[in-house]
């Protein structure tokens, strides 16, 4: 709305300087034209054939004074300068903006995917940990959650070597990442193994685990799959079967992207700083939406 | 739960355990590649594999937990068929497809 009002009020201006302009220019017309009247009879008339091409000295002389030039004094020359170049700089932003919002809204699949959703689990400290640790009051940490199990032989040790990689990658981007590590074995993972096992990866990484049915919820809201063999005696060496990728999570806990195994560290850690810059809050989602130029949103 | 009757949990190997594993099942595979022995778990196999890379079979076994010892062999086997057939794939002019799959892969 500033800018707005900014940009008529200079409208005003300009109109009020070209209307003096041209109130100047008007009575200098007339004043011209008084000259030429009176001009005919000084000098003797000539047949055309002797009048020089070009003009004699003094008809020059009138042509440089009604060269009109008036309407573009320095003053309204400087205006023109000035609000074009405001008007141009301020279109071209919200056009960026715009253009940028669009891309967003593109880049989102259609409707909301179904991943994600309430749940709840503890720490290896054993804090709760529940859907609402995923959100950031300030608007920019993304969270990324990893399945898997401690007892794991080859893919979840290379993909949590990864995640520090990619985490450190971020860190270098000013991206905040909280990792997650949740497993789908709970029945060996305790809180003290899966601290233990964690030990071995990045210091940032989180360790959740709770009972089988906790997990089993997590798992499916995120629908990861995961197979603990049947009729497992204690002490038993087992695998878990599990779907194994890395769910990124947006600042207000929302699923925004996977990144599978095939990608390196470094090309999850572009897909999640082009999250984080197309990232705009809810707050200011429907601000934009309600404002002057909200039609343009839609 | 079920489980919460407290039992000792064996807790998963660590990082030096699982490079350790992880050594010893290359010299075994390595081995077993130098002999032509795809399927070292096929029971006719089982004793041209005793016999060609006996001790790096034992180094491999005591090395690693027994549940990777079945994963790793099978995987081995699965990859070499795998890449076979792509191999055969292409030799007859099959294209790679021009965009990625997400492929979901068991552990």
């Amino acid at each position: 709305m500033i800018t707005r009002s900014v940009i008529r009020s200079s409208i005003g201006s300009v109109n009020r300087v070209s209307n003096k302009q041209f109130t100047i220019s008007t009575r200098y017309l007339q004043k011209l034209k008084n000259e030429k009247n009176e001009q005919p009879e000084k000098p003797k008339k000539r047949p055309l054939s002797r009048v020089a091409i070009g003009g004699t000295s003094s008809d020059s002389k009138y042509a440089s004074k009604s060269q009109g030039l008036e309407f573009a004094t320095w003053k309204a020359i400087t205006l023109l300068i000035i609000g074009g170049g405001l008007g141009t700089y301020f279109f071209q932003k919200e056009k960026e903006k715009i253009q940028k919002y669009k891309e967003m809204e593109a880049n989102k699949p259609v409707g909301k995917p179904l991943v994600g959703g309430p749940f709840h689990l503890v720490d290896t400290n054993g804090n709760d940990f529940t859907e609402q640790n995923l959100k950031d009051p300030q608007g920019k940490r993304f969270s990324i959650l990893y399945f898997g199990f401690t007892h794991c032989p080859d893919v979840c040790p290379e993909e949590l070597d990864k995640l520090g990689d990619m985490v450190n990658h971020l860190n270098e981007h000013g991206v905040d990442l909280q990792p997650i590590f949740i497993t789908c074995d709970p029945a060996r993972d305790s809180k003290e193994a899966i601290d233990l096992y964690l030990k071995d990866f990045h210091p940032k990484i989180i360790g959740l685990t709770g009972t089988y049915d906790e997990v089993k919820n997590t798992c499916k809201k995120y629908r990861v799959y995961f197979s603990t063999p049947p009729n497992v005696k204690s002490g038993q060496d087992y695998l878990v079967d599990h779907s194994i990728f890395f769910y990124v999570i947006d600042p207000e806990g929302n699923f925004t992207n996977v990144i599978g195994r095939e990608s390196s560290a470094i090309e999850g850690a572009e897909k999640i700083i082009k999250d984080s810059e197309n990232f705009i809050p809810e707050s200011q989602r429907i601000e934009k939406k309600q404002g002057i130029f909200g039609f343009l949103y839609k | 739960m079920f489980f919460s009757n407290k039992e000792k949990v064996e807790l998963a190997p660590n990082k030096s355990d699982r490079q350790l594993c992880w050594d010893s099942r290359d010299r075994f595979f390595e081995c077993l590649s130098a002999n032509h022995i795809d399927n070292s778990l096929d029971q006719k196999q089982l004793k041209n594999v005793e016999s060609k890379c006996g001790t790096t079979k034992k180094e491999f076994e005591s090395n690693c937990v027994s549940s990777w010892i079945k994963y790793f062999q099978e995987k081995r086997y699965n990859d070499l068929i795998r890449q076979r057939y792509i191999e055969k794939l292409e030799s007859e002019g099959a294209q790679p497809l021009p965009f990625k799959i997400d492929t979901i892969k068991k552990e």
